[in-house]
C-alpha cells in the first residue's frame, strides 16, 4: 500500500528512511517533511513535488541532481523546497528535453525556495505564477555555457503574484533578466548579487516594489523598471529603488533580437521605461560606460502598434495613456566613472553605419537607434561640458494628452520628472533629448538645461515588513 | 480524403472488432466502471481499478457503459493516436454548454490513451500504447494523473513523476522517426488543465477538450454512426443539449478537412486547440498577452505586430509574434516549427514538429496580408 508522502517518516526506496535513528535532513523542520535521498531519481523527485501535501517541506541533501524535464508544483499551499546550500544542492537542467524550465509553480501560496542552486536551464530558472506569498532566500540560479545564447530567459521569475521576497540570492547569465518580477505587487528585492545577465533586475508592470541593497554588476543593464503594453496587469508604479550598487554594467548584449531587452544598450546603469511614482535614491552608479539612469517612454522602442494610439486602437487596456514615465524622482544618488565609453553602434549590426537614416536596413533598427542615441548624446554632453559624464537622460517625449493636472507637474515638466534640487545627484549632468520638440526624429533640440526638472516629489513609503510579514 | 482520418477510422474498426471478439458488453478488465468508488477521494494506483478500458489485440476497448468519443480538432501529440472515453455514474449527467466545456457531474471519469503506430503508411498499423491519462471529477474539482502501460500492454500503473519514453515510427514518406516522448508529470497536467478564477484569484483545474463545438461530430459506435452529443444525450449522460445537436450546436472545423472550414477557420481551430488552453485570459500563459481562442478578435492579442513578452532566446531573431503575410519572420510559426526545449510551442506535450499543423498556421499568417495591420506601417 502506497503511503501518502505527507507523512514525516517514509520508507519508500528513494526516500531517506532515517526515522527512528540517526540524524535526518528533516530534523528541525516543523510540520510535514519529505527527505529526498542523494541517489533519488528524477521520477522520484518529480513525484514528491506532485504529491506534496499542503505545508510540506521537501528537503534535499548536498548532491547534484540532473533533470530531463521541469519540476512542477501546482495548487498547493505552504510548500518549502529546501536544499543544503548554494553550490551544495544543485539542480542541473543542462540535459533537459522537456518544457525547458527548471521549477514551475502555479497557484502555490506561501511558497519558499531556500538554499540551493539551479544550473543551466534551457528556459527560465524558477517561475512562479498566480501565487500569494513567495520567497526566495539564498538561491543561486546560474548558466555556465560561455555562449549566452544557450541560456534561459529569466532566473527568478514571479509573475501575477503578490507579496514576493527575493533576498540573498545570486543570478548570473540570464539571457533576459536575472531577477524578473512581472505583473505583481508588494515586492521586496534586497541583498542580491545579479551579474552577467542581460538585465540584472527587472520590475515590469508591477506595483509597490522595494529594490534595495542589491549589487547589480557586469550586466548589459543593471536595474530596469518597465511598463509594457497589452498585459493583463497593465499599470506599474510606486517603486522605491535605493541603496543599490550599480557597477560596470558593460556586458555585450546577448539577448535574442526581438526581445525587449535586446534594445538595452550596453553600459546602462538603470532604465525607467514608462510607469509612474518611481523613486531612485542613494544608489551608487559606478563605471557604467553609458547612461547611468535613463527615463524614457514606450514609443521610443519603435513598437508599430503605438501608431494605433491616434485612433485605430491596436493596444489594449488603455495603454496609450500609460506608456509615459511620470512622477519619477531621482535624487541623492552617487555617480562615478560612468559614461566614459558609451557603446557605440556596432557596424556589424547595420550595413551602413555612416548613415543612420538607413537604419531600416539594420538587423534591429530600434536597437541601433537607441545605441546611436546614447552614443551621440554622450558625445554631445562631453563636447558641451568638456569631460565625460554620466548623463541622466530623459527622452523628452511627452504624452500629448497630459496637462498640469495629470501628474501635478508644471507646464514645462508635465510628467513631473524630478531630479531634486540642484546638486542632489552630485555633479552628474542631465541630458534632455527633447524628442518631443524634435518630433523624435533627431537630436537637434537636445539640451543639458535641467532648470525645469529641479523639483521634489513625495517619497515612496512601503515598508519591507509589510511584504515580508506575508511571505514565508 | 485525409490520411489521418482514414487511419483513425481503421483504428476504430480495430477497436470495435475487439469488442466483438470479446463477445459481450461486460467489463473488459473485470472491474465495474468506477471500481470501489474510492477514486472520489484518492486516485487509484492502477488504471484497471477504474474499470474504464483495457487493451485487446492492440486496441483500446471501453467497458460496457463507457462511451468513446473523438474531437473535431485534437491536440497534436507527436503523431500519437488517442483513444478517449467518458463515463458518468448511473443516474447522473453532464450539463450542456454552448461555449464552455460540458459541466460533468461528480464521479465522472474521463480517459485519454496515447499510442504510437509502427508505420503511418499502413491502413491498420500496430499500435503500442504508452500512457493513459485519467481525469476524475471529485467533489473538490477535477483531478488527473497519467498511468504508464507495461510492455505486455496488460496493465498500467500510476505515474506521478512523468518521464520520457523512447518511441519511433515510420512516417508517411517512409522515414523512421525516433524521439523521446514526454509523459508530463502530474503537476504539468495542471499547467494546461487550469483556469484562473478571477473572482477567487485561485487556479481551478479544468477540462479542455469536451466542449460542444469540438464534440459536435459523428462517431462510429457499435450500433452505427451517430452524432456524439446526441449519443450522450440519448444515453442519459447529457442534459440541456439542443434537440438536434448536429444542426443546432456550434461546430469547430476539422483542422485538416477543408470541407469543414476555410483556411482561416481551420487555422483558428488548430490554434485554439493546440494553444488556447494556456494562451487565453484565464490560462497559464495569461501573462503573455497572446490569446489564441477562436473568439479572439483583437489583432494584438492574436500576435499581429506584437513584440514578444518574456521570450528570451526563443524569438528566433524575429521582432513580432505574427507578421501578416510573412510566416518566415513570425515568432508564432518559428516556435511551432521548433523542437528546442525552451523554444518549442506548445511547451508541453510534443517533441517533434506537427508539419501539417505548421503548414496550416503558415497559410493563415500568409493570408493575413492585407487583412490585418501592417507591422511596418509606421
Amino acid at each position: 500500500m502506497r503511503k501518502p508522502l505527507s507523512l514525516v517518516c517514509l520508507a519508500t526506496p528513494f526516500l531517506l528512511a532515517a526515522c527512528g535513528g540517526g540524524s535526518s535532513p528533516c530534523d528541525g523542520v516543523t510540520g510535514a517533511c519529505v527527505a529526498i535521498a542523494a541517489s533519488a531519481t528524477e521520477s522520484e523527485i518529480s513525484s514528491a513535488f506532485v504529491q506534496a501535501a499542503p505545508n510540506t517541506t521537501i528537503v534535499f541533501p548536498a548532491a547534484t541532481y540532473t533533470f530531463k524535464n521541469s519540476l512542477n508544483l501546482a495548487n498547493v499551499k505552504g510548500v518549502t523546497i529546501r536544499g543544503a546550500g548554494i553550490g551544495k544542492t544543485i539542480f542541473d537542467f543542462s540535459t533537459a528535453v522537456g518544457s525547458g524550465e527548471g521549477i514551475v509553480a502555479n497557484g502555490t501560496d506561501s511558497l519558499l525556495f531556500v538554499d540551493f542552486t539551479t544550473r543551466d536551464t534551457k528556459g527560465n530558472g524558477i517561475k512562479v505564477v498566480g501565487s500569494n506569498g513567495v520567497s526566495w532566500r539564498r538561491v543561486q540560479t546560474i548558466w555556465t555555457n560561455p555562449d549566452g545564447h544557450t541560456h534561459g530567459a529569466y532566473g527568478l521569475y514571479p509573475v501575477q503574484s503578490h507579496n514576493i521576497l527575493i533576498e540573498n540570492c545570486e543570478v548570473a547569465g540570464a539571457a533576459d533578466a536575472g531577477v524578473y518580477v512581472g505583473q505583481s505587487d508588494h515586492i521586496v528585492v534586497r541583498n542580491n548579487d545579479v551579474h552577467h545577465n542581460v538585465a540584472g533586475i527587472e520590475i515590469e508592470n508591477s506595483s509597490y516594489a522595494n529594490v534595495h541593497d542589491n549589487n547589480a554588476h557586469d550586466n548589459v543593464g543593471g536595474i530596469l523598471v518597465f511598463n509594457m503594453p497589452d498585459l493583463q496587469v497593465n499599470e506599474g508604479g510606486f517603486h522605491h529603488v535605493y541603496k543599490n550598487t550599480v557597477k560596470s554594467n558593460n556586458a555585450m548584449n546577448f539577448a535574442a533580437r526581438g526581445s525587449s531587452v535586446a534594445r538595452v544598450p550596453g553600459g546602462t546603469g538603470a532604465f525607467v521605461l514608462a510607469g509612474h511614482d518611481i523613486e531612485f535614491d542613494h544608489n551608487t552608479f559606478e563605471g557604467n560606460d553609458g547612461a547611468a539612469i535613463s527615463v524614457i517612454s514606450y514609443p521610443l522602442t519603435g513598437d508599430p502598434r503605438v501608431n494605433g494610439c491616434d485612433g485605430s486602437a491596436l493596444l489594449s487596456y488603455g495603454y496609450c495613456a500609460k506608456m509615459w514615465p511620470a512622477r519619477v524622482f531621482i535624487h541623492d544618488n552617487v555617480f562615478s566613472g560612468n559614461g566614459t565609453n558609451p557603446v557605440s553602434p556596432n557596424p556589424a549590426d547595420c550595413p551602413d553605419p555612416t548613415n543612420p537614416g538607413s537604419a531600416t536596413d539594420c538587423q534591429d533598427p530600434v536597437a541601433w537607434q537607441l545605441s546611436l542615441m546614447l552614443h551621440w548624446s554622450t558625445v554631445f554632453v562631453t563636447q558641451a561640458n568638456g569631460s565625460a559624464v554620466a548623463p541622466l537622460v530623459f527622452d523628452g517625449l511627452l504624452d500629448p494628452t497630459a496637462t498640469t493636472a495629470t501628474w501635478g507637474g508644471t507646464a514645462s515638466n508635465l510628467q513631473n520628472v524630478c531630479y531634486g534640487p540642484a546638486g542632489s545627484n552630485g555633479s552628474a549632468y542631465f541630458l534632455n533629448l527633447e524628442f518631443g520638440a524634435s518630433g523624435g526624429s533627431d537630436f537637434s533640440a537636445m539640451t543639458t538645461d535641467m532648470t525645469n526638472f529641479h523639483c521634489t516629489l513625495a517619497a515612496q513609503t512601503l515598508a519591507d515588513a509589510d511584504v515580508t510579514s506575508k511571505a514565508p | 480524403m485525409v490520411p489521418g482520418r482514414r487511419t483513425l477510422r481503421a483504428l476504430l474498426a480495430v477497436a470495435l472488432s475487439g469488442v466483438a471478439a470479446g463477445g459481450c458488453g461486460g467489463s473488459a478488465s473485470g472491474t465495474k466502471p468506477g471500481g470501489d468508488g474510492s477514486y472520489l477521494t484518492a486516485l487509484y494506483p492502477t488504471l484497471e481499478q477504474y474499470g474504464m478500458i483495457s487493451i485487446r489485440n492492440g486496441a483500446v476497448v471501453p467497458n460496457h457503459g463507457v462511451v468513446p468519443y473523438e474531437l473535431n480538432t485534437p491536440l497534436f501529440s507527436d503523431y500519437a493516436v488517442k483513444f478517449r472515453t467518458v463515463w458518468t455514474p448511473p443516474g447522473t449527467a453532464a450539463v450542456y454548454s454552448d461555449s464552455d466545456t460540458l459541466d460533468f457531474p461528480v464521479g465522472t471519469i474521463i480517459t485519454k490513451s496515447f499510442g504510437f503506430r509502427d508505420d503511418l503508411r499502413k491502413p491498420a498499423p500496430a499500435v503500442k500504447w504508452v500512457e493513459t491519462r485519467v481525469f476524475v471529477r471529485q467533489a473538490a474539482g477535477w483531478k488527473g494523473v497519467s498511468y504508464a502501460w507495461n510492455d505486455a500492454q496488460t496493465s498500467a500503473a500510476v505515474n506521478y513523476g512523468g518521464g520520457t519514453v523512447p518511441v519511433s515510427w515510420i512516417d508517411e514518406s517512409g522515414s523512421t522517426v525516433s524521439t523521446d516522448y514526454l509523459v508530463p508529470n502530474g503537476n504539468q497536467c495542471t499547467v494546461c488543465h487550469s483556469r484562473r478564477d478571477p473572482v477567487s484569484d485561485t487556479d481551478v483545474t479544468t477540462l479542455i477538450g469536451p466542449k460542444a463545438r469540438n464534440l459536435n461530430r459523428g462517431h462510429l459506435y457499435e450500433a452505427g454512426e451517430e452524432n456524439q452529443l446526441a449519443h450522450l444525450a440519448a444515453a442519459g449522460m447529457l442534459t440541456g443539449a439542443p434537440a438536434n445537436p448536429a444542426a443546432q450546436a456550434p461546430r469547430l472545423p476539422v483542422w485538416d478537412d477543408p470541407s469543414t472550414g476555410t483556411t482561416d477557420e481551420r487555422a483558428r481551430a488548430y490554434l485554439e486547440v493546440n494553444c488556447a488552453h494556456c494562451h487565453s485570459e484565464q490560462g497559464f500563459a495569461r501573462t503573455t498577452g497572446l490569446y489564441l481562442g477562436v473568439g479572439q478578435a483583437q489583432w494584438s492579442h492574436l500576435g499581429v505586430c506584437k513584440p514578444p513578452v518574456a521570450v528570451g532566446e526563443a524569438t528566433g531573431g524575429f521582432l513580432y509574434d505574427v507578421v501578416p503575410g510573412d510566416p518566415d519572420h513570425s515568432i508564432l510559426t518559428y516556435r511551432i516549427a521548433s523542437t528546442g526545449p525552451a523554444t518549442m510551442m506548445p511547451q508541453i506535450g510534443r517533441s517533434v514538429t506537427d508539419r501539417q499543423g505548421l503548414q496550416l498556421v503558415r497559410d493563415w499568417v500568409s493570408g493575413l496580408m492585407g487583412n490585418a495591420p501592417d507591422c511596418n506601417g509606421h
